[in-house]
């Protein structure tokens, strides 16, 4: 027998189950061949034995469910009917369902007789949080107001300690502008700070936050999975 | 060979020769392989691949080689944590069989 017969061979002893399984076995056992290479084909058959046992090992595996459990293999069906047959078997015994109602139903009822109680901690937990919103937001404005404050003083001085050089002395007018000079410094400094604040404390702090809460979250997770 | 192959070790064995490739091998070269380790009939091994194949733990691709087709294994994620529990729980029973066969103590 050389590799042409035994694939015919192999072909026929493989009608009945699909098209598609067949077409791929064969491929296999076809490309199996090319890559023995000829001088290797008597060998190769010689250990595949016959195509009786190459075709009985492919049709074995199909009747095998998942499980390990075999199936009649005898009858001419293919690896979709016993796909069919797993998913009726599941239906038909429907155990999946129900626990998992029943559990559902269980949690609904200790929720609601435990409303009062952790409905108002959740009211408590936001009220607090809108608090906190709330105080974040006046110091942010409050420090835009200082800031804003501190720059138009700085400005006003100085431009009143140049007007003031020709009409008050020249002192008056030195002293103005230097004040004018300090506050509107501090003014730079508490742009600079609030700048800093918005664009990189608070991104970072929220993303700490973030972060915290997501590991809690999974922590949560996992503890419930185990 | 006087200890039997199953299903699961086998699997494990195969798992473990597509993994050694990272572009994937070939269905001649897995069984020479495999038998390197094993004393396992040729038409056995093509029934391993297809299953993993369905299970999601192989993939198979077509790549050209010397002006034909030639059918590539490779192994993919859930194939690789497979092989992984494979070999934890190969760890675990050949040490106690050795552990056992060498006459020492063990875990009572």
């Amino acid at each position: 027998m050389n590799r042409e017969e035994f694939l015919r061979q192999l072909e026929q002893l493989l009608t009945g189950i699909s098209e598609e399984e067949k077409a791929d076995a064969l491929a296999f056992y076809r490309s199996y061949f090319e890559d023995a290479g000829e001088e290797n084909e008597a060998s190769v058959i010689a250990e595949l034995e016959s195509p009786q046992k190459v075709a009985e090992s492919i049709r074995k595996n199909l009747g095998l469910d998942k499980n390990g459990g075999y199936y009649n293999t005898y009858a001419n069906r293919d690896a979709e009917y016993y796909k069919n047959v797993n998913r009726t078997i599941q239906n038909l015994s429907g155990q999946n369902k129900e626990p998992k109602n029943n559990w559902s139903a269980l949690t609904i009822t200790v929720l609601v007789l435990t409303s009062p109680v952790w409905l108002t901690l959740l009211l408590l937990l936001l009220s607090a949080l809108l608090a906190v919103a709330a105080v974040l937001f006046g110091v942010a404005i409050a420090a835009l107001a200082v800031m804003a404050a501190l720059v138009v003083t700085g400005f006003v001085l100085i431009g009143c300690g140049f007007a003031s050089i020709p009409s008050g002395g020249a002192a008056i007018g030195i002293g103005l502008i230097g004040s004018g000079l300090l506050v509107l410094a501090l003014g730079i400094l508490a742009v600079l700070l609030v700048v800093w604040v918005f664009g990189a404390f608070l991104p970072w702090a929220f993303q700490g936050i973030a972060k915290l809460c997501r590991r809690l979250v999974r922590r949560g997770k996992e503890s419930a999975a185990a | 060979m006087v200890f039997n192959t199953g299903a699961a070790l086998l699997d494990a064995i195969v798992l473990a020769v597509v993994s050694k490739e990272e572009e994937g091998t070939y269905g001649y070269k897995i069984t020479q392989d495999v038998r390197k380790a094993i004393d396992v009939s040729e038409s056995t091994l093509y029934p391993v691949l297809r299953r993993l194949q369905k299970d999601g733990c192989l993939i198979v691709y077509d790549r050209e080689c010397g002006g034909r087709n030639r059918r590539y294994y490779k192994i993919t994620r859930p194939g690789l944590e497979k092989l992984e529990d494979y070999r934890n729980e190969w760890e675990d029973y050949s040490s106690k069989i050795s552990a056992l066969f060498s006459g020492k103590e063990f875990g009572v």
